[in-house]
């Protein structure tokens, strides 16, 4: 019998006999990382160097984890948690403090050498070494229930979000406050009241209003059309006969994977001055060209339609869990079908309703693309951030204090949905015996919303497709509807020269940059996502609330907010990481981890507990637990994140623009280049390329994740609870 | 390692303020059955998975074979468990769900499956090997979970109301299957359940838990003709708790007064006066009384239920409401009769306080 299981058998005071790997494990990775790899970035100076240089932090780390795993391999383990606990919480108190406290640093001795330098890989991977080995060793003491791997991952977790979430956050708040030579609340307040940022002015006059009531007039407007169209469409689908073919679906979800200013840029070609509908409205009924589209109603049309997919699914999902025995009540208390759809259905969907509507005004203040595309003069936050960094007068305080404005509208906004999310669930679906037919519509209700849908749903299709073929015609913009690959082959040419394939089209390089980020963030997104559902759906520690919070306070953040935060956080030293690959996959992963998150505890509430603990009984530890049992049955969750993750990281702008440089470009960047320029059918053509590229990628992770072999799906064993 | 002796010596368990359970102690000889019984929210499944190492305790000790268990994970315990709801996995099969245990444990997979094999055969299920648990019965569901949880050959085998999920017709017959293989492996298990029919006829010992704390733990039936206080007596057979009197005792035997009617039981160690008794429904003799009969403990039937081998009725008496049941054999009586109750001469008690 194999070590394991002998141990089992004795009680834990006298397994000193036994070697702990984990320990030594991590020892060897702590200390092998920074003997190879740059322990500083600036200079490339390895462990040997730094510890040459009397550096402080790393010769502590080396010592926790030498000691540490030393002892362990001698079997004292006690000893080894000891010098795990204490040593690596010193060595990694003295990493922070020489890397972002340098004025206290050389006051407590610390070599000037080691202050405030930007780290390498090398420092990276001690790092987590030793808070992977002090997180272990408190498990040995009785915190996080015993659990060593509930414990090493919450932690390693937690730091990663502070320091990717909270601090970027933070740091940039500080910004704001940051004038010329020190911080000050003047400065604040100077740079929080300009006119230019809340003025009213355009509810009375001509005059422009300012960039923040700008953003919440369009985010109100946008979520009230986008949900009203979307409710219309939901009743439609769900209450009449009408079955949507199936392409609809496919309309449904194509937005979800489209770059977000993709419908701006196809409005453009069809309403823009030289568009095709302009030209068609002049030529025949003398309509003159106007420049109507550049401003807030282009973008809200560009919003509304990218929203009203999304909207639409959640509405669908909603109606659909609507138990029809309440309208049956209706009906039989006499109640006609104008009353059961106001008193009964409307008021039972309002909860979905407002939180369609708070998603929608997110997802407007959110935007990035479609302002940028087709604002015109037209300025909302989000693109008045972006000016004030990558403008001719670079300012980063302005930038973060209109982020920071920016970011209040939105946590606002989510609070209001929390509030009313918590209030007002009507738990519709009993699982009990629910069988019913629903009430009808009122007469004349169907009529009149496909008076609507049918001019929408035409849009729709005209936009798409204008992505689909306006690559592939000479010039779209100018009706010259010649067939051809010019700009396929412009920005996608592959020759073969010299025995080897030459990526010679423009848009490859920043194509593959972006196919690679999005492979590594999206694994890493669903890895980090799903293990923190876990710890946070099925352990008990302190400080989960608390762990919670800091994840979902990366979903709340617009991503100008954060391409923002992210800059002004890693341009300087420890961590200093722009225009580097490693600072876009690190924006994607925290960014996108909180659906992760949402996801996995989604699927976590639906597989009974008492697999886990049943699993624990059968001598599985946490660990085992969680890849023999738990992870097979999240097989969609995973499948989910993954693609979720991905098609985020290929068609996300916001925050990324920030980060971009000449060397690490990505997709998105380079098309909003291209429409800068005026190449439209160039920035078609790879939209459309991007798109054909993401279904491909999708249907290739869900063949290799596989689905969950269970047989009967909900079978007793899964949804059956223990009490 | 064989079956084990169990103990639980002072233990607590609070959720934030609300303990669960309170102070409990209690002793489990090795190769006996011991069921935990009380009505819901009572702690008898918090205490079992305090024996799992599922939950662990807030205070006090647990011992399994006289070693302290107390802070060891469940991971750590030679403790297994059979789930109310199975807790198969639902994407292995029944070989591989089986086999979890010894695989977790680091044994090969050859000698697993064997180990697997051997159980599934001891439980009747040989031949299932491949099938998913979606496509067992509930019977054979639970033999597998059965033969999940045996085939470590743990110190102590628990069960969390293991006939929950069953028909009606399948109970008694697990039940008997559950107890036939215990006696018969000579195991160590303890059993949860919320009812008092199952636990008197599978226990050795029955531990009676009622808000966190043991109300009582004895054999089936001392417990059913002694309990120890008003939650037993009324919890086990529903038992009617009147006011009484103990007019003597003589040697082990108290004479009862209840309402007018003479009556013997033990005297528990009751001294004379006035005492709480514990009347089963079964323990009165119904007679019909006549115009000016008067005398003995008489009432007057409220309602009469037919439940075919028998009749259900509550009756007024001096004494409060009864709840008496007689065979439906002819001599049944019908609602608003006036009826004199006799002691048959059993299922009478003293509760002593």
């Amino acid at each position: 019998m194999p070590r394991r299981s002998e141990a089992r058998h004795r009680p834990s005071t006298d397994n000193i006999a036994m070697i702990d790997r984990f320990p030594v494990i991590l020892a060897a990775a702590g200390l092998i990382g920074p003997a190879v790899l740059a322990y500083h970035a600036d200079d490339g100076t390895r462990l040997g160097g730094v510890l040459a240089a009397g550096h402080l932090a790393p010769a502590l780390g080396c010592l926790a984890l030498a000691l540490s795993g030393a002892a362990s391999l001698a079997g004292a383990q006690r000893a080894g948690a000891l010098f795990g606990s204490i040593g690596g919480a010193l060595a990694l108190a003295a990493l922070v403090v020489a890397g972002f406290f340098p004025v206290l640093a050389l006051s407590l001795g610390f070599a000037a050498s080691e202050v405030a330098r930007p780290l390498g890989p090398g420092a990276g991977i001690l790092a987590l070494a030793l808070i992977a080995l002090a997180a272990g060793a408190i498990a040995r003491f009785g915190a996080f229930r015993n659990d060593r791997f509930v414990s090493v991952s919450v932690v390693t977790i937690g730091a990663l979000v502070v320091l990717f979430v909270f601090w970027p956050v933070l740091r940039m708040l500080s910004e704001a406050f940051q004038g010329d030579r020190q911080a000050d609340a003047g400065v604040f307040l100077d740079r929080l009241l300009q006119a230019d940022i809340w003025a009213l002015d355009c509810l009375w006059s001509s005059a422009r209003c300012g960039v923040a009531p700008n953003t919440v007039i369009l985010g109100i407007l946008a979520a009230f059309f986008s949900t009203t169209l979307a409710l219309g469409l939901a009743l439609i689908a769900v209450r009449t006969k009408v079955r949507f073919p199936r392409a609809f679906d496919a309309l449904a979800i194509l937005p979800i994977i489209t770059p977000p200013f993709v419908i701006g840029l196809a409005l453009i070609v069809l309403f823009g001055r030289t568009g095709i509908i302009t030209t068609f409205l002049w030529e025949w009924f003398g309509i003159p060209r106007t420049r109507w589209l550049y401003g807030m109603p282009g973008v809200l049309l560009a919003q509304v339609l990218s929203q009203v997919p999304l909207s639409f699914l959640i509405l669908v999902g909603a109606l659909k869990a609507l138990s029809p025995t309440l309208e049956e009540a209706a009906q039989t208390l006499r109640a006609n079908r104008t009353r059961i759809l106001l008193t009964v259905t409307l008021p039972l969907l309002l909860p979905a309703i407002a939180n369609t509507y708070l998603l929608a005004f997110v997802e407007s203040l959110a935007d990035f693309g479609n302002p940028l595309v087709l604002g015109g003069n037209f300025e909302v936050l989000s693109t008045k951030i972006f000016f004030a960094i990558v403008g001719a007068q670079h300012e980063p305080g302005r930038a973060a204090v209109l982020a920071m404005v920016l970011l209040a509208f939105t946590l606002a906004a989510f609070l209001v949905q929390m509030r009313l999310l918590a209030n007002t669930s009507f738990v519709t679906v009993s699982g009990k015996g629910d069988s019913g037919v629903p009430a009808a519509l009122p007469k004349g209700l169907p009529a009149g919303l496909w008076g609507v849908i049918v001019p929408w749903i035409g849009l729709t299709v005209a936009v798409y497709t204008i992505v689909l073929i306006g690559g592939f015609v000479k010039d779209i913009g100018r009706l010259d509807m010649t067939p051809t690959l010019d700009h396929l082959r412009t920005g996608f040419l592959v020759e073969w020269s010299g025995g080897g394939l030459l990526w010679a089209g423009s848009a490859w390089n920043s194509f593959w940059t972006t196919v690679m980020v999005s492979a590594a963030a999206a694994p890493l997104t669903t890895i980090i996502g799903l293990l923190t559902a876990y710890v946070l759906a099925r352990q008990r520690f302190r400080g989960r609330r608390t762990l919670e919070f800091l994840t979902m306070l990366s979903f709340a953040i617009p991503g100008t907010v954060i391409g923002v935060a992210y800059i002004l956080a890693f341009n300087v030293p420890p961590v200093e990481i722009t225009g580097t690959g490693f600072i876009l996959i690190a924006c994607f992963v925290f960014r996108n981890m909180p659906v992760g998150v949402r996801a996995g505890i989604a699927a976590l509430s639906q597989i009974d507990t008492s697999l886990d603990e049943a699993s624990a009984t059968l001598r599985a530890r946490t660990g085992r637990t969680l890849v023999a049992v738990v992870l097979p049955l999240m097989k969609p969750a995973i499948v989910a994140t993954l693609v979720f993750s991905f098609v985020q990281a290929m068609t996300a702008v916001s925050a990324i623009i920030f980060l971009v440089t000449a060397r690490y470009n990505m997709a998105t960047a380079y098309i909003v280049g291209r429409v800068e320029a005026g190449e439209y059918s160039l920035a078609i053509a790879y939209c459309a390329f991007m798109i054909v590229f993401m279904i491909a990628a999708i249907a290739t992770i869900r063949f290799l994740v596989g689905e969950a072999r269970l047989g009967r799906r909900g079978s007793d064993s899964i949804v059956a609870g223990g009490h | 390692m064989g079956p084990a002796s169990l103990d639980f010596i002072g233990v607590t368990k609070r959720y934030g303020t609300v303990t669960a359970v309170d102070n409990v102690a209690f002793r489990c000889e090795a190769g006996t059955l011991t069921t935990l019984l009380g009505p819901s929210g009572c702690g008898k499944t918090t205490t079992l998975r305090m024996i799992a190492g599922l939950e662990l305790a807030s205070e006090g000790k647990i011992l399994i074979d006289g070693k302290d268990v107390t802070h060891l994970s469940a991971a750590e315990r030679d403790v297994t468990m059979v789930f109310q709801s199975y807790a198969l996995f639902p994407h292995m099969s029944v070989l591989e769900n089986v086999m979890y245990g010894p695989r977790s444990s680091g044994i090969g997979k050859a000698q697993a499956a064997e180990m697997a094999r051997e159980k599934l055969a001891l439980l009747g299920l040989a031949g299932y090997d491949a099938r998913l648990p979606s496509e067992l019965s509930g019977g054979q569901q639970q033999r597998v979970a059965v033969a999940r949880a045996l085939v470590l050959e743990p110190s102590i085998l628990l069960f969390d109301e293991p006939l929950s999920n069953l028909d009606a017709r399948l109970r008694r017959k697990v039940r008997e299957d559950i107890r036939a293989l215990q006696k018969d492996l000579g195991l160590t298990v303890v059993y949860v359940t919320h009812d008092q029919e199952e636990a008197l006829a599978v226990s050795d010992e029955v531990i009676v838990m009622s808000n966190a704390r043991i109300a009582q733990m004895a054999n089936p039936r001392e417990l059913w003709n002694a309990p120890a206080n008003l939650f037993v007596a009324d919890f086990i057979g529903d038992a009617n708790v009147v006011d009484g009197t103990i007019t003597a005792v003589t040697g082990e035997t108290a004479a009862l007064d209840l309402g007018g009617a003479s009556v013997e039981a033990p005297a528990r160690g009751l001294t004379p006066g006035p005492v709480k008794v514990a009347v089963r429904p079964d323990a009165l003799r119904l007679e019909p009384l006549g115009e000016g009969d008067a005398g003995g403990l008489t009432g007057k039937v409220t309602t009469a239920s037919y439940l075919g081998k028998y009749m259900e009725y509550e009756i007024k008496t001096p004494l409060g409401e009864l709840f008496v049941t007689a065979p439906a054999d002819g001599g049944e009586v019908g609602a608003g009769a006036r009826v004199r109750l006799l002691p048959k001469g059993h299922g009478i008690a003293v509760i002593p306080q």
